[in-house]
């Protein structure tokens, strides 16, 4: 199941101690008072993750989790969406090639 | 010649002679034409190089300062950009000796334009209000002008303008918001520029930060609602434009730079998401696999081919889920991957199929095919022993769904199950135990099977109950702090009568949980049922004291039944005088606990009545008391009324083989609907379809939805109504579902999808399937080979003078015995069999020998329905069948036989054995309607 890696902004052979150190990062940096959707899609894909029985499941049932396909679809997007970056502005510029 | 080559650079070494001549007569015009062209474009350097060479030019136009001084500005950024500091200086200096032969009074309102675009902030805005001093406002300069103000933060020379000019009006909101822009706080820096007018020079700034805010939270409508307002001159058009494409799926792309820093990859991910959706809908093959592989490649492009498992996976829920052919998945899975991955990944959408449609299909021979391929997905054996469990788990709980029966196995199914279990099923009731345990043995700790295998063995069906409890104690000692194991067997141990045991996996399941209130239920459910074998052996005493120590550990939710029990005991030991010494204890009683209790007696007594003590008429008397208080119904409190017929609870599933009441009220049921509506009706309507009783709901449905039946009516009621009329088999088809679920507003269907959801777990066969997937084509798929059988059956017993067709089958071919049998003459010779083989002794009747007699009997009947594939099918067409077979004598004395045991005994039979049974469908509690 790529999306909970790609919430996680992980590979899918990243190890069970580099997922629970991702997961610890990406939960200070959203937490749920400020981000409870981003939150719970967090928590959601390290619970799929957090042990070799639950990712071994994940990668042949995983599917089944979802109310319907179009839902798993949205699920994949949503966390490659995850992996879109808010670059701020001197980084666009520099982009651009406009720095001053 | 070596010497003239020497003093040309590497590049104009590399030209051609073609593109020398070229250059060499270049047309002055064009090459201006095409110096604007490349400024235009980005690309100053060639646009200097081409003004450079026509200025050199005898002859010659002269060329503009504007174009010679923005293309030397532009070539200086690229430079600096590049690292190339002196020359970027050198060319800076050049430029502003250019800038002095430019007369800004003369420029068009573009070359204005593109003048300030080429100018450091404040020469901009100085620039800008000379031009103003003298000329009308430039709206595209302005921009120009705000441009350069954020970008190089410049704001010294905004003084030149007017205190009221846009520009120094929003400069300070503006310059307030870079902080948030620059740390990507894109949402922050749109609510600061807030107040920005939407004409001011500043609002694309605006609309920019909220696009940014929009790509940030994936809110793909309001970026494309953003970016469509930007201006074409804004300064950040490359990001304008990735965001476009980001949004829209269309458009050019933005730089690699932007692409990089926006991690917008390769293509959009939420438009080609899109664009798989509708093909998928479309059920177009081709489109799928277009569409997949792109999305594939902008998800995950490190390794698409994962991703593309991933969406084929997707794919393979949508043919489970409806728009997807599986003829389509199939082809699409042999285009899209990896020809060593093909099998292994439709294994793998096999598995995930089975598990989704739970319920439809069961078949071992999936996860047979995914297990033997297994190192292909899983290369560590560790891994390989987790997914071994799980696959087999996910089997055994599709088993459980699909309500497979140990007689629906056919031979490619044992051997699948044989490979799967390393050992040939020995006994067919509890192979989805032996799968569970298969699963546990290849992953012990897994916890979903675990409680999966202990949910499989609470249910009572399983049968051999030495090797369940084998079982649990096996499980007892793999998870040793666990009560669960010991509470089932308590239960079991209790169910058996054995007390000893059971006490002894009580004090067990203390050990393991001292503070479990489940543990004094059991204990006082245990006293329950010692008092009844005490009471059916007529040591009364001992019944007595067993009461009592129920009664001592004081749980409040057994009450009601101590009660009951009591009655029971007092019933039995008055004999004949039953009816008066039920009075006392119903004499306090409320009328509804009153009625609740006689039934639940009445029912008690049933159950209790295969040994001597308690006889038939201990029930009539009962019975008759229950008549009268009957009338009482009518003023029962709706919440009264339903809890009168509603199932025992199933703490006493030890006590009773059937937790179902509603059967002894059966006369009443009408009187009971006629004080319930809205929830409380639906329940009971659930209850009493449960118990068969089609009929009376059906009676009730049209009282309540009388007149003109175009009227619109409840759609709840109407639904129900559609399932009674198919389990009666008035309608054998989707199309009354179809009609109201057509009449049902949206808002509707929730409640109609959960109404469905509850009725699932009280039928069988296809409507049960129908009401699980909330899709009621199946039902229509259904019926045509039962129709085809019924007419066989008919065919073949026309001629009953001669019994040779259905008595004698074909004769089988030697060499494949188990392919050669047909069904219906099967069934019809089988029953003759049956009726012969186990005929009932009437004398037998009460005794305990008689009453195993009779289980195999029944048995056999169950063993034949399923053998002839006649599982599912609708009362109505059980009824027919048994129309058809009843005509030979032997049959129809048996049937009649079983019916009455069925109705004196209140023993309850499959819904298929029920409907030949009794010329109603309410099952055994309807005694004086069979046939």
């Amino acid at each position: 199941m790529l999306a909970h890696y790609l919430t996680l902004d992980l590979s899918p052979d990243a190890s069970q101690e580099e997922i629970r150190r991702r997961y610890l990062e990406l939960t200070r940096a959203h937490p749920p008072s400020r981000d409870p959707d981003r939150f719970r899609r967090i928590a959601a894909a390290y619970e799929a993750l957090q042990d070799d029985r639950s990712r071994v499941r994940t990668a042949i049932l995983g599917m089944a989790s979802y109310a319907d396909w179009e839902q798993a679809l949205q699920a994949l997007v949503e966390a490659r969406q995850g992996s879109r970056k808010t670059p701020g502005l001197q980084e666009l510029l520099a982009a651009e090639g406009l720095s001053p | 010649m070596p010497g003239r080559q020497r003093g040309k650079s590497r590049k104009q070494k590399k030209r051609t002679p073609q593109q020398r001549s070229r250059q060499r007569g270049l047309d002055p015009q064009r090459a201006l034409a095409e110096a604007r062209r490349s400024l235009d474009d980005g690309d100053p350097r060639k646009a200097l190089e081409l003004l450079r060479r026509v200025s050199r030019q005898d002859g010659a136009p002269a060329v503009p300062p504007l174009w010679l001084f923005c293309a030397t500005v532009e070539r200086a950024r690229q430079l600096h950009r590049k690292g190339s500091a002196n020359e970027a200086a050198a060319l800076r200096n050049r430029a502003a000796e250019q800038r002095v032969a430019i007369d800004v009074e003369a420029l068009s309102e573009e070359d204005l334009v593109r003048y300030l675009s080429c100018l450091e902030a404040g020469d901009a805005v100085a620039v800008y209000a000379e031009h103003l001093a003298v000329g009308p406002p430039v709206p595209a300069a302005e921009r120009a002008v705000a441009d350069r103000l954020v970008i190089d933060r410049g704001w010294d020379g905004i003084e030149h303008l007017a205190a009221e000019h846009p520009l120094r009006r929003d400069a300070e909101p503006v310059r307030r918001s870079l902080d948030a822009m620059d740390a990507g706080d894109w949402e922050g820096a749109a609510r600061l520029l807030a107040g920005v007018a939407r004409r001011s020079p500043f609002a694309p700034w605006r609309l920019f930060c909220k696009a940014m805010g929009c790509f940030a939270a994936g809110d793909e409508q309001g970026l494309r609602r953003s970016v469509d307002l930007l201006p074409d001159d804004f300064a950040l058009r490359g990001t304008v434009a990735e965001l476009r494409r980001s949004a829209t799926g269309g458009g050019p792309a933005g730089p690699d730079a932007v692409r990089r820093a926006l991690g917008t990859g390769a293509a959009p991910v939420a438009a080609s998401a899109a664009s798989l959706s509708r093909a998928i809908h479309a059920d177009n093959q081709r489109e799928v696999e277009r569409h997949l592989v792109s999305l594939a490649d902008a998800v995950y492009p490190e390794d698409p081919v994962q991703a593309r498992i991933d969406l084929l996976m997707i794919a393979a829920t949508a043919t489970v889920q409806g728009p997807l052919a599986v003829g389509s998945f199939a082809r699409m899975v042999g285009v899209v991957v990896p020809r060593d991955r093909v099998y292994i990944v439709m294994a793998q959408a096999a598995v995930l199929m089975q598990e989704l449609e739970a319920g439809d299909v069961w078949d071992p021979s999936v996860a047979e095919d995914y297990l033997y391929d297994l190192p292909v997905a899983f290369p560590r054996l560790a891994d390989q022993a987790m997914a071994r469990s799980c696959v087999l788990e996910s089997l055994a709980r599709a088993g459980v769904s699909s309500g497979i029966g140990p007689h629906l196995l056919d031979p490619a199914s044992v051997e699948s199950l044989t490979v799967l279990l390393d050992t040939r099923p020995e006994d067919p009731a509890t192979m989805l135990v032996d799968l569970l345990m298969a699963s546990l043995a290849a992953d012990p700790e897994s916890p979903t099977a675990y409680r999966l295998l202990l949910d499989l063995l609470r249910r009572p069906s399983l049968g051999n109950t030495g090797r369940v409890r084998g079982i649990l104690e096996e499980l007892a000692k793999s998870h040793p702090d666990d009560p669960e194991p010991w509470l089932e067997m308590v239960t079991l141990d209790y169910g058996r009568n054995a007390y000893r045991r059971a006490e002894t996996a009580l004090a067990e399941a203390r050990r393991r949980a001292p503070y479990d209130e489940r543990i004094l239920d059991l204990q006082a459910t245990g006293f329950l049922k010692s008092a009844a074998q005490s009471c059916k052996r007529g040591r009364f005493a001992l019944a007595e004291r067993d009461l009592e120590q129920a009664a001592n550990l004081r749980r409040r939710k057994l009450e009601p039944i101590l009660r009951v029990k009591r009655l029971v005991l007092d019933v039995v030991r008055a004999g004949r005088n039953a009816a008066a010494a039920a009075v006392p204890h119903l004499r306090a009683l409320p009328p509804g606990e009153r009625l609740r209790t006689l039934a639940v007696a009445i029912h008690d007594l049933a159950w209790n009545s295969n040994l001597s003590n308690p006889d038939p008429t201990m029930a009539s008397a009962l019975r008759r008391v229950l008549g009268r208080d009957a009338r009482a119904i009518r003023k029962l409190e709706p919440h009264e009324a339903l809890a009168l017929v509603a199932d025992l609870p199933s703490d006493y599933r030890v006590l009773y083989g059937s937790l179902r009441i509603a059967p002894v009220l059966a006369d009443w049921w009408g009187a009971v609907m006629a004080r319930l509506d809205g929830d409380r009706l639906l329940a009971c309507f659930d209850t009493l379809i449960a118990c068969g009783g089609h009929k009376a709901v059906r009676a009730e449905l049209y009282r309540r939805m009388p007149g003109d039946r175009t009227i619109r009516r409840d759609s709840l009621l109407q639904f129900y109504l559609a399932v009674v009329r198919y389990l009666q088999g008035v309608d054998r088809d989707s199309l009354l579902f179809a009609e109201v679920l057509e009449r049902a507003e949206s808002g509707e269907h929730e409640r109609l999808r959960a109404a469905a959801s509850r009725l699932a777990q009280v039928v069988d066969g296809p409507l049960r399937l129908a009401l699980q997937r909330f899709d009621f084509g199946v039902l229509d798929l259904v019926l045509p080979p039962f129709q085809a059988l019924l007419d066989e059956l008919i065919n073949r017993t026309q001629p009953h003078a001669s019994p040779a067709p259905i008595a004698s089958p074909e004769p089988e071919e030697p060499d494949e015995p188990e392919e050669a049998v047909a069904p219906a003459p099967d069934l019809a010779a089988a029953l003759r069999k049956a009726a012969r083989d186990g005929r009932l002794d009437p004398s037998a009747q009460g005794l305990l020998f008689a009453e195993e007699a009779t289980m195999a009997i029944v048995d056999r009947l169950e063993f034949m329905i399923d053998s002839a594939e006649l599982r599912g099918a609708p009362p109505e067409f059980m009824r027919a069948v048994a129309d058809v077979v009843c005509t030979d004598p032997e049959i129809r004395r048996m049937l009649d036989e079983l019916a009455d045991w069925c109705t004196t005994g209140q023993r309850e039979v499959s819904p298929e054995l029920a409907a030949m049974l009794f010329t109603t469908p309410t099952g055994a509690d309807a005694g004086k309607e069979r046939r």
